[in-house]
């Protein structure tokens, strides 16, 4: 009788240690831990660099947007690399950072599904048109603005463009949305932002610090 | 029997504890490494220079069916460069089936082929196919398609998909306000352009009020896109769009449209750039697509293809990705072969 009591207690003991001894429980969500492969999060991603690093970066190399103007003379596809502009080598376009002061919005389009307002820049009398968008956005100005991070980092073009889109909802959240209602015709703003020289005569900023007086 | 079961007493606990130390030491120290080994193999470029054939001089152009006018802009920009660099190209297609590709990759190898320039069939059927090439000494350069894994292709170059579908898409929302029913005509399901531009249409449109109320795959065919065009149209016939993910699909799709004989508009908008989506914006039965600069995209993989053979490096990362421009009525005039005049 203890025998078989002794055979039965080892084969539950076997069986359990054989049906999870080897299985090792991983909590959903931390399946990286263990095998090494962590689920691209574009969100985490931006978060991680944005205050710390992206913004810095852009304000440290912001140019005078009337220097910028200045060397365009006119058409801002020819600036180059001129005024701190950066692209790929497959890119055709460069990518600025500028910094205005003193700006007064002469235009107003909240009610279009991408909201610009118009600037008008001190001491600036061509014809360039120099917008801020406030929303919803386009461009990757910003992502392709800064050198934090590029598209090699990433592993297909669908996390790169996801990084693009979590930077521009960065923006409405933490520069624009704070200031959006003070944006109406006649205020002025000092603000720091990028844009793609895709254009002679269109500066179409996204701004990155936006500050209406 | 008394004996039997001391016996088998002890097997069991011999048993017991060789599962136990088994299992301690499968899941823990081994893992990490091999996890270390997976990622390194997976990030690093092909270790040594794949020049074996450097001095035939030789190209292969391998495509999907130029029936499809994009792909035969890659097969006459790859000649025109390849011939220019004092090369021989031989083009063929491979119709998208990734076991003809195979095949062409073992006469590509066989032939003696210096480098391998490829629009493939498939992001994860090829990878095969490239290693093949790899083993034999033989640099592959990718172009308009990606593949699945790093560290096989000297050269990745591709259209930024995600980039040009996002543009068109914001064009149809400028146009449409962000309001009405849609449909989508997808690509192949198994090629990974037509999911990166699905998706980046639905990043845009998915924050608007547009509603999708029919999504097809008509697998990149214009015969298919039209017939797939009609049946939506029958069934909603109050759409406002049509979102497709190739100008060959978009065109079938005007065509239906322009037959189905309605009373407003049906804005469609592409990805590509062919001549014959650029006649129907130009003719306004399409809005809007985004041309994939494919002959500079080709012929830069041809100069990498050379700098490799004859230098042992691109110097440049293994992918890398061309902007799309969004091609619409006022800008279409500059849009030939692929090739944009605009600035």
């Amino acid at each position: 009788m203890v025998k078989r009591f002794v055979c039965a207690a080892m084969t539950v003991v076997m069986a359990a240690t054989l049906f999870t001894g080897c299985v090792k429980v991983v909590k959903i969500g931390e399946e990286g831990a263990l095998t090494g492969q962590v689920e691209f999060n574009p969100g985490d991603s931006v978060a991680e660099i944005w205050d710390s690093q992206v913004v810095p970066e852009l304000e440290g190399k912001a140019v005078d947007v009337n220097e910028v103007l200045q060397k365009a003379n006119g058409d801002l596809a020819s600036l180059g690399e001129e005024a701190g502009g950066v692209k790929t080598k497959s890119a055709t376009a460069y990518n600025y950072c500028v910094k205005l002061e003193g700006a007064t919005v002469t235009a107003v389009d909240k009610d279009s599904f991408y909201g610009t307002v118009t600037l008008s820049v001190p001491g600036y009398e061509g014809d360039v048109i120099i917008t801020c968008q406030i929303g919803q956005y386009k461009g990757s100005s910003v992502r392709d603005a800064q050198t934090i991070i590029n598209f090699a980092d990433f592993t297909n073009q669908t996390e790169w463009g996801q990084i693009n889109t979590t930077m521009l909802q960065t923006v409405d959240e933490l520069v624009v949305k704070p200031v959006y209602d003070d944006l109406v015709e006649g205020a002025t703003v000092d603000m720091i932002g990028c844009f793609t020289a895709s254009s002679a005569k269109d500066m179409v900023i996204t701004p990155v610090v936006l500050i209406v007086k | 029997m008394k004996m039997f079961k001391k016996v088998l007493a002890g097997f069991v606990a011999a048993a017991m504890v060789a599962t136990m130390v088994g299992c301690g030491s499968s899941s823990e120290a081994p893992a990490a490494e091999d996890t270390e080994a997976a990622a390194e193999a997976s990030t690093e470029a092909p270790a040594a220079v794949l020049n074996v054939n450097a001095d035939n001089k030789l190209i292969y152009c391998i495509t999907p069916s130029t029936s499809n006018p994009y792909f035969g802009t890659v097969q006459t920009a790859c000649t025109e460069e390849g011939e220019a660099l004092g090369y021989t190209v031989k083009c063929v297609s491979h119709d998208d089936d990734a076991q003809k590709q195979a095949e062409l990759f073992d006469t590509a190898i066989s032939e003696g082929a210096s480098a391998i320039v490829c629009d493939n069939a498939g992001a994860d059927a090829s990878i095969e196919a490239v290693q093949k090439a790899v083993d034999a000494g033989i640099p592959t350069f990718m172009v308009d398609r990606e593949i699945n894994q790093e560290g096989l292709c000297v050269s990745q170059i591709v259209a930024d998909n995600n980039q040009g579908a996002t543009e068109a898409a914001q064009y149809l929302v400028e146009v449409t306000g962000g309001e009405g029913k849609y449909a989508e005509l997808l690509g192949l399901e198994s090629d990974t352009n037509c999911h990166v531009r699905s998706d980046a249409f639905h990043a845009v449109i998915d924050q608007t009020n547009m509603e999708m109320v029919a999504q097809q795959s008509a697998n990149w065919d214009q015969t298919e896109g039209q017939q797939k065009a009609e049946t939506i149209l029958q069934q909603y016939p109050d759409i406002v769009a049509i979102v497709c993910g190739n100008d060959t699909m978009a065109c079938g799709a005007a065509a239906a449209v322009a037959s189905a004989n309605l009373d407003h508009e049906v804005y469609i908008i592409g990805v590509d750039g062919s001549n014959d989506m650029r006649d129907n914006i130009k003719d306004g039965k399409a809005l809007a697509t985004a041309l994939q600069q494919i002959d500079a995209i080709t012929r830069e993989a041809v100069k990498q293809a050379n700098d490799y053979l004859t230098t042992g490096t691109t110097g440049l990362e293994e992918k890398q990705l061309f902007p799309c421009q969004l091609i619409n009525a006022d800008n279409a005039d500059s849009l030939d072969n692929f090739v944009y005049s605009g600035n």
